[in-house]
């Protein structure tokens, strides 16, 4: 019953906020709070904690962005489900990692590569958009979830392949000491070495999380007006088309197939992109971090921010992330710390038979995470900011009651 | 909007933190010096090793802290969803470098985890101390490795050291205990697909062949992929091996194939590294549990003066069956190390000391006295104590057996226990 | 004969004609495989035909299904506690134990599962179809959960009370237990297949598969037939974590997700929505896993069971027994 009347008070609040613009410029509402706070951030972080830690973490935030952006194009827009997604990251991330790394040395071909890592973010790129346009081409003519499972597949062979050729990759002992970008010298400024900003120093990414975390922004912001301008143009009327109706799409004179391993390709293309970052941030590349809970986690950020919405994806991306990497492992140390100040500390004793109050919240995390994902969806099953075509499919009657509702909050 | 109220959370749970951090820290003492440990306190074993350094924290704690300052131990925990990750290592990491309290760590738990985490620790000079890395590479430039240890440290002073020998001694102790006592000449190898499963059981491969044992088959397989293992056993025992070697720890169900060994009525001895030297090992073998063998790195309680009590005081505080793992008292002795250390500096210091001085005293470390024994540490971080223990599970125990066994009982099955057989000491030429 | 057909029994013939050759240069080693991917598989086929029932009527991948299977094992091994049981050997009381606790599990699960449907997936009927996909895997982590802070993270002990006799023919070694999984497991799908084909209520779930709102037109009641079908996959999810836990005696929280998987990947392999196709599905992929396991090496038994469901999809679009394609 509350729901919409709590809607209706939000819309208010932000149709004022953005003087009556009302939802048509909600996108724009959105991005300019996400520059802000992209600029504010680290420089509030470092500031009051007077360490880059959570700069860093903000940086891992951004890769999850990226990926969640690259996998709305196929899901959101072409309405392909891809459950194998991780693959294409892993394949972006072995292929900056091997190409640039000490591990080629002691591989089967005796020498090391070491590429600039500029070049090799597009190199990543178009490997994994290959591998995509493989993967999709002879199974792209399958119909609904028969795709599915053809890519989660996929998403089980891949890292079982960098496992198993382990002369090349190392197996599970992954890639490490993988190179760090390192920006031309010709680019100086007073952002770089010496200077009074300082953001990049010496010109070395050197595990700097403030460098890296300029780095994923510029990314994240190309990647959100190259797929802005995709999505506005001819191929992304075809690719909607598609998501709503194929037979419809092909009869109308759209070739699916080609259309589809467009979404696919580009769709992967991203996760390549994302791939060869996240190898020289973390600078260690191991099949293991590319399983199909990766999968599922970007998947579950796509349609919780709200298919096909950009500005939403990176919202859902962002809080997903938060929850999962950073709210529920920190929960423990939290509740106990809590206890403690309010006077029960004695619940944090552990006894044979209680685990101390910490490490009873680490039991209860795996719960906490399902009943907020369940939660979530069932309060806002479109997602939390719906593509506004969508969402005037869906809920058209619904929004003309909204809309009155604030005229009525104006009105008074 | 949910992240900027996300971020009041965060900073109330930090101030929260900090508030309770001072209290604690009150009765007179100098100041609060912290310690923090990177572990995977998700899983058995990691939460099991976090409770050593907890044990040894306390205790130094009641005994007056370090040098007069108290110690605050803050665990951290690298899992995400469910298992240990390097991400979550590095976050870890870079968390406790922001707060200049920290002096030091324990950890990590997990090879792959240090070799992200050491690049990042070496250039402040944050000590740290692995209960529980065996991957030879982290700190010897061997054949095989994909790395060199000098580029994770990237020209920084040593900063790493770890109290356990590494898997270049455990598989080959194993290995020469297979061929030369039990006399077995040919052995199945299985290993489970992590870093340290691969590593000890590469290790032992390399040393049986040496000796002149053959290896029939040598297979991996994944915890999530594989429930049942009789085709692999078969494939073992068809292509004549006499032994099975498994390379890997309980947490990914090593112990189950044993188990399945009688399914096909297949009675060879079953041999591992440490991870198999646990209870959950035992249960999973459960209905046949005789003749587990396990190797241990460091000497058995019984072989060295007062850790039989330090286990026992150990046992008494923490109480649950699931408390007491294969690297709680490694933990237990790298906190201690850690400590003497911070308390050299702190004397040194005449007060609060540096990150670089309390890495300088570590590596001053000489005849450190734990409770595995009484070591140094070399300059690439190794400790000097190259001792492996041999256990093997004998079935049917007596209750007085049972009380006085050091190694771990099942829990299942009470009168089935590790029994400490002898001791490889790799630091003596043979 | 179309160039997919072609391909599709080209790669039939190759796997037949290699794992012949197999069988008549180790028979025994051939033969004793086989009975180990056949159990295996039965229980995959018993998982696999809840995914495909539900898939089949509401279009939905259910990713709680595979805990909803691990609940099982949990509970059956929860209850087996409170009885006098022995795990030495066969005695009565086991006997007793066993026909009070098998059916009791399975309907525990049926009504878990019936809850779930109501809780998680009911409220989200006319929702973006992905938004339901979501909540099952909420639901998943939320399952593993309860078990996680039940029993803990190591694994779980299951009694194991079942006739320890076994016998070797011909060299091939088979015990009591690997005839009751298999057993066990037909007589569930045999039951399952009257059930479906010969009442009314199978009748009607069948008619909603096909087309919900004319089954609805035509009186059926759709939640209460949703409903049913939620009830009767949990009701096999029960008995296969019961047969896991009997014949393997060992179970953990995370072993739904990944069991799971492969289930629903054998239903797929069947033909997803084709009841026979999941049973037959889930003995293939097991006898997969068991031969790969055996024959090419443990390490590429993911790679192979993976790689030939991409083969099979892309040369026979619709699985295996594909008799019926799912539209939209």
């Amino acid at each position: 019953m509350s729901a919409p009347r709590r809607a209706a008070a939000s819309r208010s609040f932000l149709s004022r906020l953005s003087l009556r613009e009302r939802i048509r410029d909600r996108d724009q509402a959105v991005y300019g709070i996400l520059i802000i706070a992209a600029i504010v951030f680290p420089l509030a972080t470092i500031y009051a904690t007077d360490g880059t830690a959570l700069v860093s973490q903000a940086t891992r935030a951004g890769y999850f962005v990226l990926l969640a952006i690259g996998l709305n194009v196929v899901v959101g827009f072409a309405g392909l489900l891809d459950l194998g997604y991780a693959a294409f990251f892993a394949i972006g991330a072995y292929t900056y990692a091997l190409l640039a790394s000490p591990q080629l040395a002691s591989s089967p071909a005796h020498h090391a590569v070491h590429l600039p890592f500029w070049l090799m973010l597009f190199v990543a790129m178009f490997v994994a958009a290959g591998a995509g346009a493989i993967l999709g081409f002879p199974t792209l003519r399958l119909r609904g979830d028969y795709l599915a499972i053809v890519t989660l597949g996929f998403g089980e062979i891949v890292p079982q392949l960098f496992y198993n050729f382990d002369q090349w990759t190392g197996g599970i002992n992954a890639v490490g000491i993988i190179d760090q970008p390192v920006l031309p010298a010709w680019i100086q400024g007073p952002w770089s070495g010496d200077g009074p900003i300082q953001v990049v120093r010496n010109f070395n990414f050197g595990g700097d999380p403030v460098a890296f975390y300029v780095l994923i922004c510029i990314l994240i912001a190309a990647a959100v007006i190259l797929v802005s301008n995709l999505y506005r143009s001819r191929l992304g009327r075809a690719w909607m088309a598609i998501r709503e109706d194929e037979v419809a799409a092909a009869a109308m004179g759209i070739n699916t197939v080609t259309t589809k391993l467009l979404a696919f390709g580009i769709g992967a293309s991203f996760s390549g992109f994302a791939g060869a970052y996240y190898a020289a941030d973390v600078s260690l590349v191991s099949p293991d971090n590319f399983l199909f809970i990766v999968s599922i986690t970007v998947l579950v950020m796509v349609v919780l921010g709200g298919m096909g919405n950009i500005s939403g994806v990176i919202i859902g991306a962002l809080v997903l992330y938060y929850v999962v990497f950073s709210l529920l492992p920190s929960l423990p140390g939290a509740v106990e710390s809590l206890a403690n100040s309010i006077g029960l500390g004695s619940l944090n004793v552990r006894t044979t038979e209680w685990p101390g109050l910490g490490g009873e919240t680490q039991r209860l995390t795996f719960i906490i995470y399902g009943a907020i994902l369940v939660a979530m969806m069932l309060l806002r099953p479109q997602g939390l900011l719906p593509s506004r075509i969508r969402e005037q499919e869906l809920k058209h009657a619904a929004v003309q009651e909204e809309e009155a509702a604030v005229e009525m909050e104006h009105a008074t | 909007m949910v992240r900027a109220r996300g971020l009041i959370v965060l900073t109330t749970a930090a101030l929260v933190a900090f508030a309770c951090g001072g209290t604690t820290g009150g009765g007179g003492s100098k100041g609060t010096i912290k310690i923090g440990s990177d572990l995977p306190v998700c899983t058995i074993g990691g939460q099991a090793t976090a409770n050593g350094v907890q044990f040894a924290v306390n205790q130094k704690n009641a005994a007056g802290g370090v040098e007069g300052y108290t110690i605050a131990y803050q665990s951290f925990d690298d899992c995400r969803q469910g298992a240990y990750n390097a991400d979550a290592g590095v976050d870890n990491v870079r968390k406790m470098l922001d707060d200049k309290a920290f002096l030091g760590m324990i950890g990590p738990y997990n090879s792959a985890v240090a070799k992200a985490e050491i690049p990042i620790a070496a250039p402040q000079h944050f000590t740290m101390i692995s209960p529980a890395n065996t991957n030879p590479c982290l700190t010897k430039d061997i054949a095989g490795c994909s790395y060199h240890p000098q580029d994770l440290r990237a020209g920084n002073q040593n900063n790493y050291w770890r109290v356990v020998t590494t898997d270049d001694y455990q598989g080959p102790a194993m290995a020469t205990y297979a061929y030369k006592t039990l006399g077995i000449k040919n052995v199945g190898i299985l290993d489970d697909s992590t870093v340290f499963g691969v590593g000890i059981a590469g290790s032992f491969e390399a040393q049986f062949k040496s000796l002149g044992g053959t290896v029939a088959k040598h297979s991996e397989y994944k915890k999530e992929q594989t429930s049942d293992f009789k085709s692999i056993l078969l494939g073992f025992k068809n292509a004549g091996a006499l032994g099975v070697y498994v390379g890997g720890t309980d947490d990914q169900n090593i112990c189950i194939p044993r188990k399945q060994m009688k399914d096909i009525g297949w009675a060879v001895p079953f041999m591992g590294g440490d991870g198999i030297e646990t209870s959950d090992c035992i249960d999973q073998a459960s209905g046949n549990e005789p003749n587990i063998y396990a190797t241990s790195a460091g000497a058995d309680a019984t072989q060295v003066d007062g850790a039989k009590q330090a286990i026992a005081d150990f046992r008494k505080a923490f109480t649950g069956p699931n408390d007491f793992g294969g690297y709680t008292m490694q933990a237990y002795d790298a906190a201690n190390a850690l400590m003497a250390a911070i308390g050299r500096a702190v004397k040194n210091a005449n007060g609060m000391p540096s990150r670089e001085q309390v890495r300088a005293e570590f590596a001053k470390t000489t005849g450190f006295k734990g409770v595995i024994g009484t070591y140094d540490f070399d300059q690439n971080g190794d400790t000097s104590l190259k001792i492996v223990s041999i256990y093997i599970v004998n079935g049917g125990l007596s209750d007085q057996a049972i009380k006085d066994s050091t190694g771990v009982c099942g829990s299942k099955t009470k009168n089935a226990c590790f029994v400490w057989k002898t001791q490889f000491d790799f630091a003596k030429p043979a | 004969m179309s160039l997919p057909d072609f391909g599709f029994y080209v790669l039939c013939a190759t796997a037949v004609v290699l794992l012949a050759a197999q069988a008549v240069i180790h028979p025994t080693e051939f033969v004793q495989v086989f009975i180990f991917g056949l159990t295996q598989g039965s229980i995959y086929a018993l998982v696999a035909l809840g995914y495909t029932m539900v898939y089949g009527i509401i279009e939905l991948i259910n990713f709680a299904h595979g805990d909803v299977f691990t609940l099982g094992a949990y509970v059956g091994s929860g209850i087996l506690g409170f009885f006098a049981i022995s795990e030495s050997g066969f005695t009565t009381v086991n006997l007793i134990a066993l026909l009070l606790v098998f059916p009791a599990v399975m309907l525990i699960m049926g009504g878990i599962n019936v809850a779930i449907e109501r809780v998680a997936y009911r409220p989200l009927r006319n929702a973006p179809r992905l938004a339901p996909l979501i909540t099952a895997i909420g639901m998943s982590f939320f399952l593993e959960g309860v078990m996680f802070l039940w029993r803990g993270p190591a694994t779980v002990h299951f009694p194991d009370i079942l006739p320890k006799t076994a016998t070797t023919i011909a060299g091939v070694f088979f015990g009591f237990k690997d005839i009751f999984v298999v057993v066990v497991a037909a007589i569930l799908v045999a039951l399952l297949a009257v059930f479906i084909n010969r009442t009314k209520l199978g009748k009607a779930m069948r008619a909603t598969a096909q087309d919900r709102d004319a089954a609805q037109l035509m009186g059926i009641d759709i939640n209460r037939t949703i409903a049913a079908t939620f009830f009767i996959g949990a009701l096999l999810a029960g008995a296969g974590g019961m047969i896991w836990g009997l014949y393997y005696n060992t179970v953990y929280y995370q072993l739904g997700f990944r069991s799971g998987l492969i289930a629903f990947t054998a239903a797929v392999f069947g033909g997803i929505g084709n009841i026979p196709g999941a049973a037959v599905g889930g003995l293939v992929i097991g006898l997969i896993a068991a031969f790969s396991d055996s024959y090419i090496g443990s390490k590429w038994t993911q790679v192979v069971v993976f790689g030939i469901l991409i083969g099979v999809l892309v040369f026979r679009p619709t699985g295996l027994l594909g008799m019926r394609v799912p539209e939209k």
